[in-house]
């Protein structure tokens, strides 16, 4: 392998498996990827992996097991950049809505009193919760583009870009009707923009699948869909499904600014 | 005697591990550990609106994410009685169709292929047989394209709703999809003389019991409400 080139490794966490197979849709790119980058460990790709020192390692997955936390941590020592790549490494992901007591009754109701074999379960949390994180990349999978976009400017030692706005601001772009005004519960407002308002495009209202945006203004968000009749409650219940573990913060910033 | 333990099993989906003893051509204390994680995902669904759970339910696994979609689909419609049209329903189908596409070009290049072969991964493998990989890569981005032409997006799309889609796609994009399948015949061809051409190393019979969904009319398909067993039972879905 050429000694200048990237050293990149993929892991999957607790997962559905797609951030990283949407690596594997990038089809007419996908050569000059590997021939690009120096792609040491990719279990769902390759058989011939190496945990070695790493530039940058790409975790998918939130962690629910101290198997995880050890090899999450193990992941951290060997690689420069880490990388919580999509919405369950960022958040936590869909399973991370449960708060530890809840996560554990909810085992035991799914699964009695059976436990792991060779490891125990523990929440769902996103990685930022045990070891540091140097870039995020959310949404549920990670855009096609954005990775790219991502991958491409990793190569020539750039940063990635960033994606401080609403889902709207593209929905705006796009030119499409706003369904707030149709009575459409849309979470466009208050989710990171990243997917190019797909769902809107659709006639569909947003479910939040790229996590809370950084720039949105959820107190101002939340008043508006307040004054366009929408019940809060149901919104923040919407909201929770995609949000994980950064929903209380983001909650906590909407309660100080509304007093 | 010879032990053998794969800790992680490579070009598969999810985590796992297998090990096994190895005497001769005897192979006895195969364990198999699949090490994924819990997501309590049945307890997600529950106080949610069904839109939301449709929403949701394909994170089951993205591999398959059409297929979960269209479970998910077909059990809420049932339970709240919205009938879909029968354009609908070809559509539906024909997601399903990019989904099979798409995923089983994944499996048969990228995931087995190279173990046949004798590479550690299908782009390894295009040094020896580069129109294969080329092709397979176009067939599976094919497969993707019917997926995000129907559902949105490649992976998780939410065109597809209850009682049909968000935004129907335009008669020409059926065209172009058409059009692109029948390209694709003589490689699909090709395909299957390949794979029939592996040495495939012999393994012990077991009674394998195969299922599949009758979807009526006697149609080929991949949804009903009948199951049919290889047993030659038939168990309805409620
Ligand atoms: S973020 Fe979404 S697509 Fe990615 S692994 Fe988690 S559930 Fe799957
Ligand atoms: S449709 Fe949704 S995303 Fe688009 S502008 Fe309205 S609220 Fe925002
Ligand atoms: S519009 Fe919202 S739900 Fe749809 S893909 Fe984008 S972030 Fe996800």
């Amino acid at each position: 392998m050429n000694k200048d080139k990237l050293k990149i490794g993929i892991y999957e966490l607790t997962g559905c498996a797609g951030c990283a197979l949407l690596i594997l849709d990038c089809e007419m790119e996908l050569i000059d990827i590997f021939n690009a980058a120096d792609i040491q460990s990719f279990l769902m790709a390759k058989s011939d992996n190496i945990d070695g020192e790493l530039d940058i390692a790409l975790v998918e997955g939130s962690v629910t097991t101290e198997k995880e936390i050890e090899e999450l941590k193990d992941i951290r020592e060997r690689a420069k950049v880490v990388v919580a790549f999509g919405l369950c490494a960022s958040v936590g992901g869909i399973q991370a809505r449960f708060g530890n007591k809840e996560w554990k009754e909810n085992y035991k109701k799914i699964y009695g009193d059976i436990e792991m074999t060779h490891t125990k379960s523990v929440q769902s949390q996103p990685i930022d919760a045990y070891i540091d994180v140097d870039l995020y990349l959310p949404g549920c999978p990670v855009g096609k583009e954005q990775f790219l976009h991502f991958f491409t400017r990793a190569l020539k030692g750039a940063p990635p870009e960033k994606y401080p706005r609403p889902v709207c601001v593209t929905c705006k772009y796009n030119e499409n009707d706003c369904l707030l005004n149709k009575g459409i519960p849309c979470l466009g407002p208050l989710t990171a923009d990243g997917c190019g308002s797909v769902c809107p495009n659709h006639n569909l209202p947003c479910q939040g699948c790229w996590g809370p945006a950084e720039g949105a203004n959820p107190t101002s968000e939340f008043f508006l869909l307040k004054e366009k009749g929408f019940d809060i409650e149901a919104i923040k219940k919407r909201m929770s499904n995609y949000s994980g573990t950064k929903l209380a913060e983001f909650f906590e910033q909407f309660k100080k600014e509304s007093k | 005697m010879k032990k053998i333990s794969v800790d992680h099993l490579a070009r598969v989906e999810g985590n796992g591990g297998i090990s096994a003893t190895i005497d001769g051509k005897i192979v006895s204390d195969v364990k198999f550990s699949i090490y994924e994680g819990p997501r309590l995902i049945e307890k997600l669904t529950i106080g949610r609106t069904p839109e939301e759970d449709v929403s949701m339910s394909p994170r089951i696994c993205a591999i398959c994410s059409v297929s979960h979609k269209n479970a998910v689909l077909r059990a809420i419609e049932n339970a709240l009685d919205v009938k879909i049209s029968q354009k609908s329903y070809l559509l539906r189908n024909l997601m399903h169709m990019g989904e099979f596409i798409e995923s089983h070009s994944l499996h048969t290049f990228y995931l087995a292929l190279p173990d046949f072969l004798g590479f550690p991964n299908a782009i390894a493998m295009a040094s020896k047989f580069e129109f294969e990989v080329k092709i397979a890569l176009e067939m599976k981005h094919f497969g993707n394209h019917i997926m995000k032409t129907l559902n949105g997006r490649y992976i998780h799309g939410e065109n597809a709703v209850i009682g049909g889609f968000g935004k129907y796609p335009y008669r020409e994009e059926l065209l172009q999809i058409k059009a692109k399948a029948i390209h694709f015949m003589p490689f699909v061809f090709k395909t299957v003389t390949l794979f029939c051409g592996i040495d495939y190393p012999d393994c012990p019979d077991s009674p394998t019991l195969y299922a599949c969904c009758e979807p009526g009319d006697n149609k080929f398909g991949f949804w009903g409400d009948e199951i049919l067993l290889s047993t030659g039972k038939t168990v309805h879905r409620d």
